[in-house]
């Protein structure tokens, strides 16, 4: 058999009726990259034996399942992702327009169901179980709006070859999008946006099975970066005052068809605006940190429209 | 040759198929012979035995569809 290429392969999701078992594809996202990996820890035991200085044993550790997928966000593979995350999610709408909104959970596990990722390479099945989103990174690069999704999941195994099919979605391009800080309050002089969520997930591993026992989630992270041209101190004004402002990214192709990225509460931490020479466009680079909104209960809140059904 | 494919899916756009093309989803699609070869090679796996989101048929045995 020979060598192949990174463009023979594919991505397929699936969501989980059961954690940790197998699903076939139903879904499969066009992507850019992904590094998706089974991590074994390995005991290597050093016994004294009277001639032996290097590892004598090697001993099977925990494993889990951990890498990124990097692709170009598109609205009908979104809630995939957003589904085995630590979010609640309310479902509204009729087909073909209907409208997923996603909201912070405070649980341990995934607030819904887990992922099998199937990922073909070289024609080789490797079939990942139990898979949840622990991060996520979405930004505006260039006008297209991609993502970086962190994955860990519990095991992986070999399993029949699926058949692809891809969606012909059209990612978000530069004419979609409407940033607004506060919420209502829209901006036009934001060059870059990007959001990020961490929430700490760790594979959690028990006696009885090798691989990861569930995947648990720890402190949660979110933040969201914007680079504005600097035009007057009224925003920097709210950066030494600790002032909490909603950060607001819709990304809109028609009136059905949006990924909306509402951070409720962000104060920023650092607010950064030089004189960087004599031809350069002074700008401020804004960092907010998410915190708690009492008056939402969230910190954060993903909507997309779509007309992809989940169940 | 006959062969039919039926894609299902929950969107109501159209689907790419490697090896087929572009395909309105859960209506069935007649393949010539040649999208059948692209398949074939493009998936990996013989027509028969294509799975997950496929339905396959083959219609050689009928005059007309």
């Amino acid at each position: 058999m020979p060598a192949g290429i990174g463009a023979a392969g594919c991505v397929g999701v699936a969501i989980e009726s059961t954690p940790g078992t197998y699903v076939a594809p139903t879904k499969f996202i066009p992507i850019r990259s992904e590094s998706l990996k089974f991590m074994q820890e390995i005991n290597w035991t050093r016994p004294i034996i009277k001639t032996a200085v290097e590892p004598v044993h090697a001993v099977e550790g925990p494993g889990h399942v951990e890498g990124d997928i990097e692709w170009e966000i598109i609205e009908d593979c979104l809630p995939y992702f957003l589904h085995a995350a630590r979010m609640n999610l309310v479902k509204t709408g009729s087909a073909p327009n209907l409208v997923y909104t996603y909201t912070p959970a405070a649980t341990a596990q995934e607030a819904n169901e887990t992922l099998s990722i199937t990922v073909v390479r070289n024609d080789q099945v490797f079939a990942y179980v139990g898979c949840v989103l622990g991060g996520m990174t979405i930004t505006v690069d260039n006008g297209l709006l991609v993502g970086t999704m962190r994955i860990m999941g519990r095991d992986e195994a070999t399993q029949s070859a699926p058949s692809a099919t891809f969606p012909q979605t059209v990612p978000f391009g530069a004419d979609t999008y409407t940033i607004e800080i506060p919420a209502a309050s829209p901006i036009t002089d934001a060059g870059s946006f990007s959001f990020e969520l961490d929430d700490s997930a760790e594979a959690q591993f028990r006696l009885g099975s090798l691989a990861a026992q569930y995947i648990g989630y720890g402190e949660r992270n979110v933040s969201a970066e914007v680079e504005r041209d600097f035009i007057d101190k009224t925003q920097y004004a709210a950066f030494r005052a600790l002032t909490a402002q909603s950060v607001h990214l819709r990304a809109q192709k028609t009136a059905d068809r949006y990924i909306d990225i509402l951070l409720r509460s962000g104060v920023m931490d650092s607010y950064e605006t030089t004189l960087e020479g004599q031809g350069e466009i002074i700008t401020a680079a804004l960092s907010f940190v998410g915190k708690y909104d009492f008056a939402t209960d969230e910190s954060y809140q993903i909507i997309v429209g779509t007309s992809e059904d989940i169940t | 040759m006959g062969w039919k494919i039926k894609v299902a899916s929950t969107s109501e756009e159209d689907v790419l198929v490697p090896g087929v093309g572009s395909v309105t989803p859960n209506k069935w699609v007649e393949l010539t012979e040649a999208q059948v070869i692209n398949f074939e090679r493009k998936q990996g796996i013989s027509i028969e035995k294509a799975s997950g989101l496929f339905e396959v048929k083959d219609d050689k045995k009928k005059e007309d569809d």
